[in-house]
């Protein structure tokens, strides 16, 4: 353990996969200034630690603690809790610890049809005697004990209290530099900020052409064969930016794929899917059959929740009603 | 002898110069655009019959002292009933836009666009029924961004920009998100009433209401009904919905008009885009569906919004029952 | 009916239909066909065994589909003659009819459509009207309403006669109300459906307001109105009865009826423009006042006898002011409300004028017509030498020229009316209108355009129309330029190529040909005919290589004098902007050519003289 006046981080993945710890890694030379000024002290992404490691410190001992991924098991919420008690500042880092994410669309499901679904129902899937994994068994050796596979996936910040979110999924890496910056430097912002991204949303930096154009008919991206400098609402294409956080610097959109929406909800909007809703539905055309453009929305969740829904207020009134049952 | 230059040489014949405006002679003052115009209902100093004779009378200075002059919507229920194929809210921008010149200015309220959260994106313009609002370059905090934009004079306050914009940086007086949060909950009616009754929260266009006596019923429903009144249907962000909805709301019911009658040319189809498509997605969460739900009131459908509401907290009241 | 049908020297064929009328005034032929009414007139007797036993009803038309009938049935309580007639289409041949019947053996299945040609001297059409269905104006609701009805619909359940015995009640649940109102203009003055005023409903509305108030002194009546029209003799006396009895006339058209579902009550929006604000009324029936619109098979009616409508659909008569009772054919008249919708006693007035002017010609051995009339030069005809040709009796609107390969043309004298198409049509210059030789109007030409003549507007008029315009501009004082040189033929069907291309060829500025609007052409089709040509001949006189704005076609009826002058004053201006020395160079340009146009009209008779003449006193 370092004996020193160097910062201490410590950064986790729950239920993730892997991005955010790589977008870490992307900030490339910048490690070894982060390195300089900071002492990891836990990284189980990168690095061999034990949760021993961790429990044996004292509270608050860590400075900052970047956690990535939802909580979706019981482990997750055990070092959640551990993390927050030995971390003077958490940070939900990345969209899943953020908002949710694309684990948080399992929230469509419960916890048996996504069980059944995996270990017997697939294709790949060898299992005749239909085991499904149980939190304690016995076997010949011993007790077996696993992590719950809870009911729901729910952001960190739902489990514990945090101080700051990183949206993105993942953050890019120059976002990312910025955030351990400002870290390092300990200018960080009011506590419940948004770090590193814009605070309004994408179309603000989007170098397509707007021209006007109603929408005639909601299309896929598959559908069509998209004109390259075009706004891709104004072809149909239902694209998140107008309800996304500005700061990601368009990969997506540069490379031909509208917005997906990983950056969340700009600053001062509640729920991401139902602002989008609300924009998409106002640029409709005059002459266009409303029914059938709400039918050309398929799977409307997944395209205008498809990073935010376990943070949604949407989410809310299910879990309410699942209480109230 | 006729004119030979083309100066126009009244007020009447300025107003007939605009486009739309070359009809208004014909007009032989039945009336009936007058008692199917719902502007007309609710400020009854508004009547374009009484507007086109004091036009032809070249009453040019009363004309624009009233200030209703500026509350045609176009939504244009009267047209299709005028026996002579008057346009009338054609006719009614031909005046405006000649008050405008004479310097005279839109009384309305408008939309107003908070310049520091507006990213100019565009949204607001293409939602606007009116081409009201449009996209300047402006500096703000030194640095030159692309600004939306309102022009007064053909703002009419339905509200759809402050629905639409994705980062709520427009505001309509009088139904800012704020104010709608406030009416729907005011009173502490959502705490209050644990007496049992489900709660339905009626959001409603202010247009839709054609009879006096659906008027009257809209105040007597019963008490775990909470009506909110809006400018259009289209003002309902889906965010309010559920935002009821997650307070404990167990019914949200947002009446438009009919398509085609509109108040606001395009607010009832915006709304029904946006409530049919949370009723998918209701239904893909693996709930009831029905949790909000959409109705659009014609002119014709005396009766039917009081009625509509009392079912709904009937059919709310016996399934409840049924459950305890 | 039934005093016409007891004169001796009246027939009437009932349920029958005309098929054909040839021949001309004084001389008709008519073939017409009695449908078969499948009972024998002979043998019926008219009394009504039959009818109890027929298991079909439908709905009654005399009744407004109130009440219904049988499929052997006596269309009315008045209908001539008092015989049943099966209605073939709804009959299902059960034969009960047959054998209650019995010995009088009046039913007869075998009968089939007869044909027979009639021989007469004048026809009268009195086809009457149709009733305009509301259904169509949604906003009143009449079809979905119950308590929604039209006047003719209160007339039948009004009457003692009717299906509810005089008993006055409401559809939607037989009961009677006292609260009615009703709509004035429901469908007319209106441009959606019909612009014209129906003229009797006003009088009709006030006659059902006044007799229910005085069978029921209590009920409450509104009329709601946008003018009451109440013009003839004693007809506003009986307005002002009607609101000194107390019902209430509120001016203001309707916008929208909407109905309580529970009570079947209807609301009536609508602006009381005295008191300048909208008013809800509650009502438990609604009678709306139709318009009378042109009977459904006017068109066809109107291709037999060949005559035309008016742009309101209604027979077109021969001149409103001075011949309002006569057709654009002789010999054919207009009665009632075939040719616009009247009341009683203006129908009344108008038939009685008909049959005197129908009587004159059953009176009259010989026939004196127009002096107008076209005649065929027989040496010139192809026909007459055995050439396909018929051009003339194709462009004739009133089938007046008979045309038979090897024979000439032959104009039926009394059946030409002397629009002069046929004679400006006719390839070989074959064919002459009297009084309207192509001599007379080449002359005219040569002596309108003899003096600079590039400076000049040439305007050719049609009498009825354009002419009448001029004129009318002369008498409004409407100015318009000294340039103008007027040349008056009958309709624009007369106005030929030729004589445009002399025009231009003796250097005319500009030329304007002008007629009647289509609608109201007083030759039925003669300004078609002129139309298509001017089409034509516009495009060719560009390809010659005359700039197009020194040709003008323009419809100008008789009352648009501003019109009028307003398009010899554009003209003339156009004729001041051309370049005279561009415009000296186009008339040489192009002369060459346009003496090729008309280098055969010296051999028509007499045109060869006019030139000559011309030429000398120039």
């Amino acid at each position: 353990m370092a004996k020193n006046n160097k910062l201490k981080i410590a950064i986790y993945w729950a239920a993730s996969c892997g991005g955010c710890d790589v977008a870490v890694v992307e900030i490339g030379h910048n490690l070894l200034k982060l390195k300089e000024a900071a002492d990891i002290l836990f990284w189980p992404a990168a690095m061999d630690f034990k949760y021993s490691d961790v429990e044996a410190m004292p509270d608050k001992h860590i400075d900052v603690c970047l956690f990535n991924g939802s909580v979706r098991t019981s482990e997750n919420e055990h070092i959640a809790k551990l993390l927050r008690a030995k971390s003077k500042v958490m940070v939900a880092f990345g969209s899943c610890a953020y908002e949710g994410c694309i684990p948080g669309l399992a929230n469509l499901y419960n916890r048996g049809d996504i069980l059944t679904r995996v270990y017997q129902e697939t294709p790949s899937t060898e299992n005749p005697d239909g085991v499904i994994p149980q939190p304690h068994c016995k076997v010949p050796e011993g007790d077996l004990d696993l992590p719950e596979f809870y009911e729901s996936v729910k952001p960190v910040g739902m489990v514990v209290p945090v101080e700051y979110s990183v949206p993105g999924c993942p953050p890019v890496a120059s976002q990312v530099w910025g955030v351990l910056e400002a870290i390092i430097a300990g200018k960080l912002p009011p506590v419940g900020a948004v770090l590193g991204a814009g605070d309004r949303n994408l179309c603000e930096e989007c170098e397509r052409v707007r021209d006007g154009t109603k929408v005639k008919q909601f299309v896929r991206p598959h559908e069509v064969i998209a004109d390259p400098k075009k706004c891709f609402l104004e072809q149909g294409i239902v694209c998140s930016g107008p309800a996304t956080r500005a700061g990601c610097g368009r990969p997506c959109i540069r490379v031909g794929m509208p917005c997906r929406g990983c950056y969340g909800p700009p600053e001062g909007v509640k729920d991401q899917g139902a602002k989008l809703l609300s924009a998409i539905m106002a640029v409709i055309d005059p002459e266009a059959d409303v029914e059938q453009l709400v039918s050309q929305i398929v799977d409307p969740v997944g395209t205008l929740y498809r990073f935010s829904l376990s943070d949604s207020l949407l989410q809310q009134i299910k879990w309410q009603e699942a209480e109230k049952k | 002898m006729q004119h030979t230059d083309n100066t126009p040489h009244s007020f009447k014949d300025e107003v007939m110069a605009e486009p739309g405006g070359e009809l208004l002679q014909r007009c032989y003052s039945c009336g009936t655009c007058v008692s199917m115009c719902l502007v007309n209902q609710t400020c009854p100093d508004y009547n374009p019959r009484r507007t086109m004779r004091m036009v032809m009378l070249d009453m040019r200075e009363e004309t624009f002292r009233n200030p209703t002059i500026w509350h045609c919507s176009a939504c244009d229920l009267c047209h299709p009933h005028c026996p002579q194929g008057i346009h009338i809210s054609d006719l009614m921008r031909a005046i405006k836009n000649v008050a405008l010149r004479a310097g005279y200015e839109s009384p309305l309220p408008s939309a107003k666009v908070d310049e520091h959260k507006c990213s100019g994106c565009d949204i607001c313009e293409k939602a606007c029924p009116y081409g009201a609002l449009s996209l300047a370059a402006k500096t703000i905090d030194g640095k030159e961004r692309k600004i939306s934009q309102v022009d007064r004079s053909l703002c009419m306050a339905c509200g759809i920009c402050a629905a639409a914009c994705p980062l709520s940086a427009i505001t309509v007086e009088d139904y800012s998100n704020e104010k709608v949060a406030a009416q729907i909950q005011a009173g502490h009616w959502l705490k209050k009433a644990k007496s049992g009754d489900p709660k339905v929260l009626v959001f409603n266009c202010s247009w839709n209401l054609r009879a006096e006596a659906d008027r009257d019923a809209m105040s007597e429903l019963p008490a775990n009904v909470r009506v909110v009144n809006v400018p259009c249907s289209g003002r309902i962000d889906p965010t309010f919905v559920l935002t009821a909805l997650q307070a404990g709301v167990a019914r949200v019911l947002v009446a438009g008009c009919q398509p085609g009658e509109c108040h606001y040319k395009q607010g009832t189809r915006i709304a029904q885009g946006r409530m049919h498509t949370l009723n998918h997605m209701f239904e893909q969460m693996g709930m009831d569906a029905q949790r909000v739900q959409f109705v659009q009131i014609g002119t014709e459908d005396r009766g039917r919004l009081p009625a509509t509401i009392l079912d709904l907290v009937a059919e709310l009241k016996s399934s409840t029952v049924a459950v305890a | 009916m039934v005093d016409a049908a007891r004169h001796p020297n009246i027939t009437v064929k009932s349920y029958t239909e005309v098929k054909r009328v040839e021949g001309f005034i004084g001389n008709f032929k008519v073939l017409v066909e009695e449908k078969p009414r499948y009972v024998n007139m002979d043998r019926c007797n008219g009394c009504g065994a039959c009818s109890p036993v027929c298991p079909i009803e439908i709905p009654n038309e005399f009744e407004e589909g109130i009440a219904p009938r049988k499929a052997i049935y006596i269309p009315h309580a008045q209908a001539v003659p008092l015989r049943y007639v099966i209605d073939e289409e709804a009959c299902i041949h059960c034969y009960k009819c047959v054998d209650a019947c019995g010995k009088l053996d009046a039913i007869d299945f075998s009968q089939q459509p007869r044909q027979e040609w009639l021989d007469v001297g004048s026809i009268l059409v009195a086809t009457g009207f149709d009733n305009f269905d509301p259904s169509v104006i949604k906003e009143y609701g009449f079809g979905r309403y119950a308590n929604v009805i039209t006047a003719m619909e209160l007339e039948r359940i009004n009457n003692s006669a009717g299906p509810t015995a005089g008993r006055i009640m409401r559809p939607s649940d037989s009961k009677f109300p006292n609260k009615i109102s009703f709509i004035q203009c429901v469908g007319s003055r209106d441009e959606r459906y019909n612009l014209y005023c129906s003229g009797f409903c006003c009088m009709y509305t006030i006659k059902n307001a006044v007799q229910w108030k005085q069978t029921y002194p209590d009920a409450d009546i509104t009329i709601f109105y946008m003018d009451i029209r109440t013009p003839s003799k004693g007809y506003e006396e009986f307005y002002r009865r009607a609101r000194e009895m107390g019902i209430r006339f509120i001016q203001g058209r309707p916008s929208i009826i909407t109905e309580d579902p529970k009570t079947g009550n209807l609301f009536i929006q609508a602006e009381d423009v005295g008191l300048g604000r909208t008013i809800e009324l509650e009502s438990e029936m609604v009678i709306l006042s139709t318009a009378a619109i042109p009977r459904v098979d006017t068109d066809a009616m109107g291709s037999v006898l060949n005559i035309s409508r008016s742009p309101d659909g209604f027979f077109m008569e021969y001149h409103p002011k001075l011949r309002p009772v006569d057709s654009p054919t002789d010999g054919v008249f207009l009665c009632g409300a075939a040719q616009s919708p009247k009341d009683i006693p203006a129908s009344v007035a108008q038939g009685s004028a008909a049959a005197s002017r129908a009587a004159r010609i059953l009176n009259a051995d010989e026939w004196e017509i127009e002096p107008i009339v076209a005649m065929v030069w027989e040496d010139r005809c192809i026909s007459a030498q055995g050439k396909k040709c018929g051009i003339c009796a194709t462009k004739c609107p009133y089938g007046a020229i008979l045309v038979e390969t090897g024979k000439a043309a032959m104009v039926t004298a009394a059946k030409c009316h002397g629009c002069g198409g046929c004679v400006a049509e006719c390839p070989h210059n074959a064919i002459t209108q009297k009084h309207f030789t192509d001599a007379q109007v080449i002359s005219q030409l040569h002596a309108l355009l003899r003096h600079e003549p590039e400076k000049k507007v040439l305007a050719f008029m049609c009498h009825w129309c354009s002419y009448g315009g001029a004129d009318n501009a002369g008498t409004s004082h409407f100015e318009y330029p000294a340039s103008q040189r007027g040349l008056r033929v009958m309709c624009s069907a007369r106005m030929d190529s030729d004589f445009i291309f002399e025009a231009f060829r003796l250097g005319a500025g500009v030329v304007l040909v002008s007629g009647c609007h289509p609608q109201d052409c007083h030759y039925i089709t003669g300004q078609r005919v002129g139309a298509e040509r001017f089409e034509k001949l516009t495009k060719r006189l560009v390809d010659m290589g005359i700039s197009p704005q020194r040709f003008r076609v323009e419809w100008i009826s008789a009352a648009e004098g501003a019109k009028y002058a307003q398009v010899i004053r554009e003209m003339d201006q156009t004729l001041r902007q051309i370049d005279p020395q561009a415009l000296k160079e186009e008339i040489e340009r192009t002369r060459p050519e346009l003496e090729r146009r008309v280098r055969r009209l010296p051999e028509i008779p007499d045109v060869a003289l006019a030139l000559e003449l011309a030429k000398a006193t120039s």
